[in-house]
C-alpha cells in the first residue's frame, strides 16, 4: 500500500479545503488535498456564487453577525463559533480577489459582499495547486485513521485504478461538505448530488461528537428550476404571495419577521400554502424594471444558469408571468443550519487533531460560502500548532468491501423511506417518534446489505446511510418541534423555544446524547 | 439534463473528468452514465472546447426544444439559448478580473 506523508490531510478540495492549504502553507506546513471529483469544479461551488454571503462589512461589529445567525437560527446558535469565524472572512475575500476574483464591494443583505463569482472555484483550485504539497483527484477518503486517541491520517480509495492508499498526517482536516441525495427529490437537486455526507460518515464512524442533525436543511427554491429565491427577495425586495394574491408571509407571519422571519420560517409559510390549498405560491416580480431583470439574470448566471434556460424555456416574463416559490426536499448541511459535525473554537473535533470546516462543520447557521473560507483558514492555523514530529502509526491493509446488492436499489428505497417515514416533502416534513423508528429500521436494513456496483457509487451509498441513521437518532432524541419545517413532530406540536442542540456520538453500537447550551 | 453531439465532439475526456459528481463516463464517446447525478450544473458544457454539450430542462419541467451553451472565453463566460438547434438570447458576464 502506497503511503504519502504529510502534515495536514484534507479531505475534500472545496471552499473550505482549498482555503485551508493556503493559510497551511502560509503558516510554513505541508498539505496534501484528498477530492472525489476535479478540483476545479468540485462541489457546491461547481456553478459559482454571486456573493459571499457571511462578510464583515467595515464598520460592522462581529456581535451584530452573531445577533444575525442567532436570529435565523430560532435562537440557536453557537457565539464562540460565529464570532471566531466572521471575523476571517475579509482576510479571506481578499485572498480571493488576489487569485483573480472580481469583488464588487457592494453590500448583497447585510452581511453579503456582492462579487463576479461564476469562476469562483477555478480561482480556489488555482489557489489550492499553488499552496499544497500535492493534489490527489479521483480519490475517496473512507476512514479516519485514529490512533491513541488522535487522529494520525486517513485510508483512501483510489477510483482510478481502485488501489488503496494511505495518506498519514499529524492532523486530518475534514471539508467534504454535507449531505444531498438522503431525499427523494421532486426535481433538480438543491446541494450538489456529489455531497454524500462523507465527512460526516467518516466523523461518525471513528467516533466523533456530531451536532444538531435533528434540523435538516429545507430550502424555499424557485420551483421545478430550483434557483435561490434570495437574490430576487432580498436583492429585489419581492414578496411572496399566494393565488389568492395574499402576502402572507406579511399577514399570517408577522410574528416571526413577516418577508423577513428566520430561514425556516420562510419554507414553512409557503408549504403551509399548499398543504392549505392556497397555490400556487409566487414571489412577485411585477415591479422589476427591464432594466433590473438584465440584472437579476445575470445573477444567476454567476450561480445556478439553468434559471437562464428555464426562463426562456418556459417563456416566463417577469412583469405577467411570475416565478414560483416551493421548498424541496431536506438536506443535512452545516452551511445553513447548525448540522455538522461537533467543533470547538478551533474548529478541532471531539477526536483530536482532527479538524472539520465548511458544510461539515456545525454550529452557526447560515455560514455559506464565507464562513467556510473562515472555518478551512482557522482549522489549517491550529494544525500548524501541532508540535511533534512524525506520527508512528502504522497502517493496516484496508479494503472497502463490495458485494451484489445494487447500490441504486438500495439509494431508492433509502429515499423513499425518508420521504414518506421521516418528514420528506410528501409528508410536508412532518414526523413523529412511530413513523421515524420504522425509518430506523428500515435504514439499518439497507446498512447490512452487501452494496455493488460502481465504487464511487457504492461509497456514496454507504455513507449517505451512515448520516441517515445518525439523523433519524438525532430526530427522535428532540421530543418537541424547535424548527418547523427543519423540525417539526405531530406527536409533539407546539412550537418550543428550547435553548439547546443535541450533541450525539455513536460508538459502533449504540447513540449516546448530551445537550449543547446555548 | 446534459445532451451530447457526437458529431461535434472530439472525445478529448474533459468532462468526464470535471463533472463534479462523477456522471458522466466514456465508452467510445462520452455518455451520461448517471442520469440522477447530474446537478445541472454546467461545468462539462463549460469545460466542452468543442460546443459538443448543451443543457437542456428535465422534461417534467419545460419545453424540450430550447438548450443552453456555454463558452469559456477565460475573462469571460458566453451563454447562448437555442431554440430547435438556432441561438436565439445571449449574455456575457465578466468572472475573472
Amino acid at each position: 500500500m502506497e503511503v504519502i506523508s504529510t502534515d495536514l490531510a484534507i479531505i475534500g478540495g472545496g471552499t473550505a479545503g482549498c482555503m485551508a492549504s493556503y493559510e497551511a502553507r502560509k503558516q510554513g506546513i505541508d498539505s496534501v488535498v484528498i477530492e472525489k471529483a476535479k478540483v476545479r469544479r468540485s462541489g457546491c461551488l461547481a456553478p459559482g456564487v454571486n456573493a459571499i454571503y457571511s462578510y464583515l462589512h467595515d464598520g460592522e461589529d462581529p456581535e451584530n453577525y452573531y445577533e444575525f445567525v442567532r436570529f435565523q437560527g430560532m435562537g440557536l446558535a453557537r457565539k464562540d463559533l460565529a464570532l471566531s469565524m466572521i471575523k476571517e472572512t475579509p482576510y479571506a475575500v481578499k485572498i480571493l480577489e488576489d487569485y483573480g476574483l472580481p469583488v464588487l464591494y457592494e453590500r448583497q443583505g447585510r452581511f453579503g459582499m456582492r462579487i463576479y463569482g461564476e469562476h469562483i472555484k477555478p480561482i480556489l483550485a488555482d489557489i489550492a495547486r499553488e499552496s499544497a504539497e500535492n493534489i490527489i483527484e479521483r480519490a475517496y477518503s473512507f476512514e479516519i485513521a485514529v490512533n491513541g486517541g488522535k487522529a494520525s491520517g486517513v485510508y483512501v480509495f483510489d477510483l482510478k485504478n481502485e488501489d488503496v492508499l494511505f495518506v498519514k498526517a499529524k492532523a486530518v482536516l475534514i471539508a467534504s461538505g454535507g449531505a444531498s441525495g438522503l431525499y427523494r427529490n421532486y426535481t433538480v437537486p438543491w446541494y450538489p448530488p456529489a455531497n454524500a455526507g462523507t465527512g460526516y460518515a467518516l466523523a461518525i464512524r471513528s467516533g466523533a461528537e456530531i451536532e444538531g442533525f435533528e434540523f435538516r436543511f429545507i430550502p424555499p427554491r424557485i420551483k421545478d428550476v430550483n434557483s435561490p429565491i434570495g437574490v430576487t427577495a432580498v436583492g429585489f425586495s419581492a414578496p411572496l404571495v399566494n393565488s389568492d394574491g395574499e402576502e402572507f408571509m406579511k399577514t399570517r407571519y408577522a410574528e416571526f419577521g413577516g418577508e423577513t422571519a428566520p430561514i425556516a420560517i420562510r419554507a414553512l409559510a409557503p408549504s403551509k400554502e399548499y398543504m392549505e390549498g392556497r397555490f400556487p405560491v409566487y414571489i412577485n416580480t411585477e415591479k422589476i424594471t427591464e432594466e433590473q431583470k438584465e440584472r437579476l439574470i445575470k445573477l444567476y448566471l454567476n450561480a445556478w444558469p439553468m434559471f437562464y434556460l428555464f426562463i426562456h424555456a418556459r417563456g416566463i416574463d417577469f412583469a405577467e408571468r411570475m416565478l414560483e416559490v416551493i421548498p424541496c426536499e431536506p438536506y443535512i448541511s452545516g452551511s445553513h443550519t447548525v448540522a455538522g459535525i461537533w467543533v470547538d473554537g478551533n474548529r478541532m473535533t471531539s477526536i483530536k487533531n482532527l479538524f472539520a470546516a465548511g458544510d461539515a462543520a456545525g454550529g452557526v447557521p447560515l455560514k455559506h460560502v464565507g464562513g467556510a473560507l473562515a472555518e478551512g483558514i482557522i482549522a489549517a492555523r491550529t494544525a500548524s500548532q501541532i508540535s511533534g514530529n512524525g506520527i508512528t502509526y502504522t497502517p493496516e491493509e484496508k479494503t472497502p468491501e463490495f458485494g451484489d446488492y445494487s447500490w441504486k436499489d438500495a439509494e431508492e428505497r433509502m429515499q423513499t423511506v425518508l420521504d414518506q417515514y421521516a418528514g420528506g416533502i410528501s409528508r410536508y416534513y412532518v414526523y413523529n417518534e412511530h413513523s421515524a423508528k420504522v425509518a430506523v429500521s428500515e435504514i439499518v436494513h439497507l446498512q447490512s446489505l452487501d452494496l455493488g456496483g460502481r465504487a464511487v457509487r457504492v461509497l456514496e451509498t454507504y455513507d449517505r446511510l451512515t448520516v441517515a441513521r445518525v439523523m433519524l437518532e438525532h430526530m427522535i432524541e428532540r421530543k418537541e418541534t424547535r424548527m418547523p419545517p427543519f423540525q417539526m413532530r405531530s406527536d409533539y406540536p407546539g412550537l418550543s423555544n428550547s435553548n439547546y442542540i443535541l450533541v450525539s456520538r455513536f460508538d459502533g453500537s449504540r447513540f449516546t446524547f448530551r445537550r449543547d447550551y446555548v | 439534463m446534459i445532451v451530447f453531439d457526437y458529431d461535434l465532439c472530439i472525445k478529448c475526456e474533459k468532462c468526464e473528468k470535471i463533472c463534479p459528481c462523477l456522471a458522466i463516463e466514456m465508452n467510445e464517446f462520452p455518455m451520461l452514465a448517471y442520469p440522477e447525478k447530474c446537478w445541472h450544473c454546467c461545468a462539462c458544457i463549460k469545460e466542452c472546447p468543442s460546443d459538443a454539450i448543451r443543457l437542456r430542462l428535465p422534461p417534467h419541467i419545460g419545453d424540450q426544444r430550447y438548450e443552453m451553451l456555454v463558452r469559456d472565453e477565460r475573462n469571460e463566460m458566453i451563454f447562448r439559448i437555442l431554440f430547435d438547434g438556432e441561438p436565439v438570447d445571449e449574455m456575457r458576464i465578466r468572472v475573472r478580473k
